[in-house]
């Protein structure tokens, strides 16, 4: 088969839609499928004590937290930082279990406490920024 | 047996009719998925999916509510090239599903989708290397269903599911290098589709599978010298194709890994045993000790048309391509290894985990248990009858063991599935709040965008350049550093786009809560970085200021694409040029064309160059200097290569416990010096465990490899001193090694003044008071 007619375009086939119609119904029972689907029951939000408290009783914990996560990294401050925060949502998430809280609004508290200096149960200074991301090469 | 024959005849038709198999190709992908489309509603909890969820709702919310092409992610590591960042899989045609059905939701429909398209592709690959439609048909599975694909989605890794399209760009340019048209479109489509979906993974490893079929044609070809040619020739205009195609997204990738390399070290390997413990024993996911049993299952019931398929001569190529694949996947564990080797080529240094090129063995297994059915089924038509009967029992066995093997592998898929930790998708009845950064938490990033906080805590794969100003407590993110000159106001705030009224009575600094980054551009004023902080100098008097985000790459790259389309269509109509002389001229510059824009592209587009902020250590002071600090200890050290370790410094030699005291060593380098270094630090006490600090960035920014020759390159290492450390003696080492190599460590070729031990050099000792 020489060049020109590799590249001949071939005469137009007719596509007919009609057998494809098993493979749309499939499709469209995944779209079904995963917008009827309802995802884990939600809590109602949680009113402003509430999470002024939340501020209060977490924020305390800040200064032992960090001082636990630097043990594991005592060199590098970034990975410090990291460890420290990943134990910092594993407190809060703990505490909105345990309280019934919704987990979106005890960031949002935290978030607001330290922009708006809700008081809290520590005397030390909470961490107002963070060191620049810098994973690890080596693992 | 008729009706035996009767059936087979059935499915053999029924797998060659397009639409027959792409519907059982769907119910497949459905019965597989229907977990995950059963809990789209859901978030994922695990850190990695709250971060790549993260990316493709910030890309939904900035098409849908901001109407914003998504380039900038103001809510992430205080603001990040969106898409320039690897491991974004926005720029897909899977964003459609998102934008339809939402993040959750669209997450699960992209697996069911990709599963199809891997399972049509790898049908296409298979049936393009001679395998019949019933034997292409029934191996698919192996490939599209295989343990990778089951288990990304629980760790929300969906980027992943780019590999479903490795079969689509080895068949195009399989089709390509015939003279197919069609081909160019599958390899460069696929291709594109696979950098656009993101991840560091799928698209250097397609790429290298097309060069391997690359060179499968070549080798077949060699005896014409013309034919070879054509060949080359083709796989040259599809080189050009397909990276001009996929450049919407690999320009703004390259234009961010350049300015921050992903750097890789460590010598990662896998033992034989352990490798087919991953390809056929299944995952248990109450089993902690074997974790990554099943990661890229393909099922034992597999192995007899694998094994068949092996055996044909015509399958050498893809025998050969297995045990390739199978010799990188083993990583450092195999000597010499492969994976070393390729490790040497500039894309390929970004790999980790070399493991992960046993889902090439997933494709080439399943090509071969397709070869091994298609073997059986040609055999079954033999003269000899008793050749014919064995053939026929064999047919039977590999497509029952196919088809039985398509079990293991969906319920594979189910106990992935089954271990994902699922909360409530974050809702957004906050409201739209005014936009802040927030210090966050990568760990819970996912609920952050809802609320219209950025989260400064930031993971990523490379070193975001993140400007340490950036501050998580601010009253107004956009702001007059100096604020008795004049007032400012936000008019409007998107992530592209921020307008603001200022009055000035005098030139004044707007400081922006973001990054900086080349690409941010201002009506009035001139953007600038301030360590890193998006600054705007603006002049006196009263002025509406828009910032606007638009970077080179991502208008370049775009209209490098859109000539590569062209190219593309144009290539369907290069059949009708009778000449032959003139038909290669033609195809010549349809590859030359992107080309063309590019270069143009890069000629016209300015914008400031890296960033600013990376030569820089976190006080502020540079890292590459003309010379040691004046109060450093001179050591002169020559160490093998052309490098030097002329001095070091101890902030404190008497540091009290919990303190933070740093050490500087100052590391010069030749012109010519070997690349692929770390550094080594061993921190050993007089009693209790030594810590090690090995790293690879000179102060967490400088890349040896990347460094000026002849200038002095500090690094400062902070060390917290452990709380029991009273009266502890403690003394410092260090030195190079070849961290992105082979591992071995640099030889002292000259002490000078140090002391040297197994060629680590003493830099400091210490007591703690």
């Amino acid at each position: 088969m020489d060049e020109a007619s590799r590249f001949r375009s071939r005469a137009p086939r007719t596509f007919a839609l009609a057998p494809y119609v098993p493979f749309v119904l499939v499709c469209a029972a995944a779209v079904i499928r995963s917008e009827t689907t309802k995802g884990p029951p939600s809590l109602v939000a949680a009113d402003a004590p509430l999470l002024r408290a939340a501020f209060s009783k977490l924020a305390a914990e800040e200064p032992r937290m960090r001082h636990e996560a630097s043990k594991d990294f005592p060199t590098d401050p970034w990975s410090a930082d990291d460890a420290f925060h990943s134990l910092e949502q594993q407190r809060w998430r703990a505490y909105a279990r345990e309280r019934r809280l919704r987990i979106i609004d005890v960031l949002a508290a935290m978030d607001d406490g330290l922009r708006e200096s809700w008081p809290s149960a520590t005397l030390e200074p909470l961490g107002t920024t963070v060191p620049p991301c810098r994973p690890r090469a080596i693992y | 047996m008729p009706a035996t024959r009767h059936l087979l005849r059935r499915l053999e038709r029924a797998a060659s009719r397009s639409s027959a198999r792409l519907a059982a190709f769907a119910l497949l992908a459905l019965v597989a998925t229907w977990p995950l489309l059963s809990t789209g509603a859901a978030l994922n909890e695990f850190r990695d999916a709250h971060v790549l969820a993260h990316y493709e709702q910030v890309a939904r919310e900035t098409l849908l509510r901001y109407h914003q092409v998504p380039l900038w992610d103001p809510f992430y590591c205080g603001g990040m090239y969106l898409l320039g960042t690897p491991q974004s899989r926005f720029a897909s045609p899977t964003l459609l599903l998102t934008l339809l059905f939402g993040e959750g939701r669209g997450e699960a429909l992209a697996a069911f989708s990709m599963m199809v398209v891997g399972l049509e592709g790898a049908f296409r690959y298979a049936r393009s290397r001679r395998a019949s439609p019933l034997g292409a048909a029934l191996a698919a599975p192996v490939f599209a269903l295989s343990g990778v694909f089951a288990g990304v989605p629980s760790l929300g890794w969906v980027n992943f599911f780019g590999f479903e399209l490795l079969p689509w760009a080895a068949y195009g340019v399989r089709l390509a290098l015939r003279g197919r048209p069609l081909g160019y479109v599958f390899a460069a489509v696929a291709l594109a589709w696979c950098v656009g979906f993101g991840g560091t993974y799928a698209a250097p490893m397609a790429a290298l599978f097309c060069a391997f079929e690359t060179l499968h044609a070549a080798v077949g070809q060699a005896r014409s010298r013309r034919e070879l040619l054509r060949v080359l020739g083709r796989a040259a205009v599809l080189v050009s194709l397909t990276l001009g195609l996929a450049s919407f997204r690999l320009w703004p990738i390259l234009d961010t890994l350049s300015a921050a390399p992903r750097i890789i070290g460590g010598t990662p390997g896998t033992p034989f045993a352990t490798l087919l413990r991953m390809l056929f024993l299944r995952s248990d996911p109450a089993d902690s000790v074997h974790t990554s049993d099943g990661a890229y299952y393909v099922g034992l019931l597999a192995i007899p048309a694998v094994l068949v398929g092996a055996l044909r001569w015509r399958t050498l190529s893809l025998v050969v391509a297995t045990y390739l694949a199978a010799w990188l996947a083993a990583g450092y564990a195999l000597r010499p290894s492969l994976f070393a080797w390729l490790r040497e080529l500039p894309v390929y240094t970004t790999l980790r985990y070399p493991e992960r090129f046993l889902i090439v063995v997933a494709l080439t297994g399943s090509v071969l248990a397709a070869s091994g059915v298609t073997f059986a089924r040609a055999a079954s038509r033999l003269r000899r009858r008793r050749r014919r009967q064995a053939a026929r029992i064999l047919l039977a066995v590999l497509t029952l063991t196919l088809v039985a093997d398509i079990v293991p592998l969906v319920r594979q898929c189910h106990t992935f599935a089954s271990t994902r930790d699922l909360s409530p998708e974050p809702g957004s009845d906050l409201g739209l709040r005014p936009f802040h950064q927030a210090r966050g938490t990568r760990w819970a990033l996912a609920y952050y965008e809802p609320m219209n906080r950025g989260s400064l805590s930031c993971w990523e794969a490379y070193p975001v350049p993140q400007s340490p100003r950036l501050r998580a407590d601010l009253a107004e993110e956009e702001r007059l550093e100096d604020e008795a000159a004049g007032t400012l106001r936000v008019a409007r705030w998107s992530p592209n786009r921020i307008d603001l009224d200022l009055a000035l009575t005098r030139p004044g600094r707007v400081l922006v809560n973001q990054n900086w980054h080349g690409g941010w551009r201002a009506s009035v004023g001139d953007v600038k970085s301030d360590r890193g902080l998006l600054v705007v100098d603006v002049p006196s008097g009263e002025h509406r200021v828009t910032l606007r985000f638009l970077p080179r790459s991502a208008v370049g790259g775009a209209l490098v694409s859109a000539a590569s389309v062209a190219g593309l269509i144009a290539i369907f109509f290069l059949g009708r040029i009778a000449d032959a002389r003139g038909r290669i001229a033609a195809l010549a510059v349809v590859a030359a064309l992107p080309a063309v824009v590019l270069a143009v592209s890069a000629r016209l587009l300015e914008e400031p160059k890296g960033m600013e902020a990376s030569g820089l250590l976190d006080d502020g002071s540079p890292a590459i200097t003309d010379a040691p600090p004046p109060d450093a200890r001179r050591l002169d050290v020559k160490l093998e290569g052309g490098l030097a370790l002329d001095a070091a410094r101890l902030s404190n030699a008497k540091p009290k416990p919990g303190e933070v005291i740093t050490v500087e060593v100052d590391w010069r380098r030749a012109a010519l010096a070997p690349s692929g270094l770390g550094v080594f630090v061993h921190i050993e006490p007089s009693r209790g465990e030594a810590v090690t600090a090995d790293h690879v960035l000179l102060s967490s920014v400088l890349d040896l490899d990347q460094a000026p020759s002849g200038k002095t390159l500090r690094d400062v290492l902070p060390f917290r001193v452990p709380d029991d450390a009273k009266g502890t003696h403690f003394t410092i080492w260090v030195g190079l090694w070849r961290v992105r190599r082979g591992g071995e460590r640099l030889k002292v070729a000259d002490p000078g003044k140090g002391t040297i031990d197994q060629d680590r050099v003493l830099v400091a000792t210490f007591d703690v008071e």
